[in-house]
């Protein structure tokens, strides 16, 4: 296949050095920055860690022994699976959005733009417009309820309601997600809804048969994204209720930066970090194995 | 690529277009709502903010607001001289 004068690169060429240097300061920042603070938290979990003498006393698997029988512990992984369980809820919402944009026509632009628009927004902007929303006293989800002639609820500080709360914000921007799957629709190939419609088949069937198989893949990797994401919320329950009320809303990623940043206990933050990074190893690994991710098999 | 193509749009699959658009366009409103909200909030001041009912369209849009720091007692002549000073301020900033 090659030609004279062509050059060929494979795996087991000499390294060519200018290559190497080019690659040298993004390899290396990326290991100052990635690696070396997570090789750095690993350490730190064994050791009560003290921040005015670092790195302190040396606990071995104190730290560890300590989080496995901490109650708050027990209860913040609970908080946190609720929530994961919930948003997970809401996952069919943007697979929904794109199915149903994509069979836009007039209006294209229109349409995507104002569905896009809230997943411009930052994040923060969202929530402190929700919680002004969900305020009891004068949020507009309870003026509306009053409107109804229904009773007025606590919202975020009702320790029944506050996970629900901090997870419908989420549920009602789907925009992002669904301009993932929507490019996801876009790569179908046309001539197979062409042979279906020689074939006879109805709107629900194409659906069924064509669209949804080849979205799969990518559903599985949002719901694996998704899992992830939700494992680590951490803004949401910090903004809207800080933890409260009765710590319905303490995530663990929220209690790590309590007990780190405003007890100063690094040492045991680090380690309840660690548990959580291999906790989700973990769950990935078993996810990647469950859902096939190529279109084609 | 869209499910229905456009050799087929029959009877049976406009009603589904319909369909879609109804659906589409209720959807905006909870996605244009927030952000119209935000927009109203941002032109209503610290009073007005916490107004029951609230209204969408502030019946008097605020983009600034003063604050006087008069001492008690103040004549209503010197609360309305510190007054067009401030605005003459403004002015004068925003001229510059």
């Amino acid at each position: 296949m090659s030609r004279r004068g062509e050059q060929h690169y494979s795996a087991f060429d000499k390294p060519k050095w200018a290559a190497v240097l080019f690659l040298l300061p993004g390899i290396l920042t990326f290991i100052l920055f990635r690696y070396y603070p997570m090789v750095k938290a690993i350490i730190m979990s064994f050791y009560d860690y003290s921040i005015m003498n670092p790195p302190g006393e040396f606990v071995g698997f104190g730290n560890y022994t300590r989080a496995f029988q901490d109650p708050m512990v027990s209860l913040v992984w609970k908080n946190t699976a609720t929530i994961v369980g919930l948003s997970l809820l809401g996952i069919f919402i943007p697979v929904i959005l794109a199915i149903l944009l994509d069979e836009v026509r007039g209006g294209k632009v229109l349409f995507r733009t104002i569905y896009i628009i809230p997943a411009i927004m930052p994040a923060m902007v969202t929530i402190v417009l929700w919680k002004w929303f969900y305020n009891p006293d004068y949020g507009l989800l309870n003026i509306i309820r009053q409107g109804l002639g229904a009773q007025p609820l606590g919202w975020l500080n009702d320790p029944k309601l506050a996970k629900l709360c901090l997870v419908i914000p989420g549920f009602l921007s789907p925009g992002y997600t669904a301009l993932i799957y929507l490019a996801a629709l876009q790569g179908i190939p046309r001539q197979m809804y062409e042979a279906a419609i020689i074939d006879g088949a109805g709107y629900w069937q194409k659906l069924w048969y064509i669209t949804l198989p080849r979205i799969v893949p990518m559903m599985g990797i949002m719901l694996i994204l998704k899992i992830i994401g939700a494992f680590q919320t951490f803004e949401a329950p910090f903004v809207y209720t800080g933890g409260g009320p009765l710590n319905s809303t303490k995530v663990v990623a929220l209690y790590i930066y309590e007990e780190a940043f405003n007890f100063y206990r690094m040492g045991y933050g680090t380690t309840m970090a660690v548990i959580l990074f291999f906790f989700l190893i973990v769950l990935t690994c078993l996810q990647v194995r469950f859902f096939k991710t190529d279109p084609d098999a | 690529m869209p499910i229905i193509q456009p050799s087929e749009i029959d009877r049976r699959n406009k009603r589904i277009v319909i369909t879609i658009y109804i659906i589409l366009v209720l959807g905006a409103v909870t996605q244009i709502f927030p952000f119209l909200w935000m927009l109203s909030s941002s032109l209503k001041d610290n009073i007005e903010i916490y107004k029951l009912p609230p209204k969408l369209i502030p019946p008097r849009p605020t983009m600034v607001e003063l604050q006087f720091d008069v001492p008690e007692g103040a004549t209503q002549k010197e609360i309305e001289k510190d007054a067009v000073l401030a605005s003459f301020y403004l002015l004068k900033k925003e001229q510059m």
